[in-house]
């Protein structure tokens, strides 16, 4: 560790140097430091894709789920059962059309991180 | 020959009464939970400048997981890194030590997956609680949508949200339960190919299975991946309503 590059040896040297250059990164570019958004679209690409089924079914097996015990508790089978069905594909196909909106599951979800552009868009959307 | 599903089978290593037995699934948490922390706590203990193999390694996932994070619920996620880093680490371990020959993979069992998802998804909503109170529930009313289609789309909204839990254990589950059948499957079909055609046709299910083996560690991470950042997003939604 006698390189010119080691900073003379000096451990806390280089520690500052390296604090310094982050803050000045993290000025530069705001402090929630994104990826590149090539590598940030192919990693949520393979993530959707594993996603958008599970997401369908999910909230079809609730919404049967909660028919079938609204039915036995009052006695009303088959009918909750299959309004239930209903409104828990509903809710399904809410999941993946906010999923592929790029809301994500959540009700009323935004991006934390988005650039300018896409908030002052969002801001009117949700 | 065994069935493709035998390996999913839960066998009691140390009896104890009362249901408490010690399994197989139990002994390969432990496993992991060990792994994790001799790779973690192994790979620091140098704390080197310059990192080697190992340090960066264990440095690498750290960053990882804190710049999920930060990209997906800002700087107020910081106090969760221990949960959602303990959650990545229980999954990721859990998924690839499943794929050594003879282990058993604890996330294949839906009660697993979700008992974690269903943990997730409590403490998420009592984050929310806390930190909106009843507020909280205008959760479940959409922005924008006119008065007289609440009765209809509050219901959808409630389904919606208690769906989580569902999908984010089926999720993990499905795909490991699927991957380890079919890696099985194609490892039958080598002794029955190989008999009747005197070896030659095994080579074709064994090409098979090395595929299926690279397929299946890509898939051991994405799951992680997926199971970590589903839990990052929905604590932002839990932080920032609306």
């Amino acid at each position: 560790m006698t390189g010119n590059g080691g900073g003379g040896g000096d451990g806390d040297d280089f520690d500052r140097r390296l604090k310094a250059a982050r803050a000045q990164y993290e000025a530069a570019h705001g402090s929630d430091r994104k990826r590149s958004p090539e590598e940030r679209s192919r990693w949520q690409g393979i993530g959707y894709a594993m996603r958008v089924g599970s997401e369908l079914i999910a909230a079809l097996i609730v919404g049967v789920g909660i028919g079938y015990l609204l039915d036995e508790w009052l006695g009303t089978r088959p009918w909750l059962m299959a309004l239930f069905l209903f409104i828990g594909g509903a809710a399904g196909v809410m999941n993946v059309y906010r999923l592929v909106e790029g809301k994500d599951a959540g009700i009323g979800w935004k991006r934390p991180d988005h650039d300018p552009g896409n908030e002052a868009d969002d801001g009117k959307g949700g | 020959m065994a069935s493709p599903l035998e390996q999913f089978t839960i066998k009691p290593l140390v009896e104890v009464p009362g249901g408490f037995d010690y399994t197989n699934s139990s002994l390969w948490m432990t496993i992991a939970v060990v792994t994790a922390t001799v790779f973690l706590v192994g790979g620091m203990r140098k704390r080197a400048m310059v990192p080697g193999p190992w340090q960066s390694m264990a440095e690498s996932v750290y960053e990882f997981i804190g710049n999920m994070i930060r990209d997906n619920v800002g700087s107020e996620g910081r106090k969760f890194f221990p949960l959602i880093f303990t959650i990545f680490m229980f999954v990721l371990f859990g998924n690839a030590l499943g794929l050594v020959p003879g282990a058993f993979t604890y996330t294949s069992h839906i009660i697993v997956t979700f008992a974690m998802a269903l943990a997730v998804f409590v403490f998420v909503t009592l984050v929310g609680l806390a930190k909106h109170g009843l507020h909280f529930f205008s959760f479940f009313v959409p922005d924008g949508a006119p008065k007289f289609l609440y009765p209809l789309i509050i219901p959808i909204e409630i389904i919606s949200y208690l769906s989580r839990p569902i999908s984010l254990s089926v999720r993990l589950f499905a795909n490991m339960v699927a991957g380890h059948t079919m890696l099985k499957v194609f490892a039958g079909f080598v002794f029955g190919l190989g008999a009747a055609t005197f070896g030659i046709g095994a080579l074709a299910p064994i090409a098979i299975n090395v595929l299926l083996i690279g397929f299946e560690f890509m898939i051991a991470f994405i799951q992680a991946y997926v199971f970590t950042i589903l839990t990052c997003l929905y604590l932002n939604d839990a932080l920032h309503l609306h």
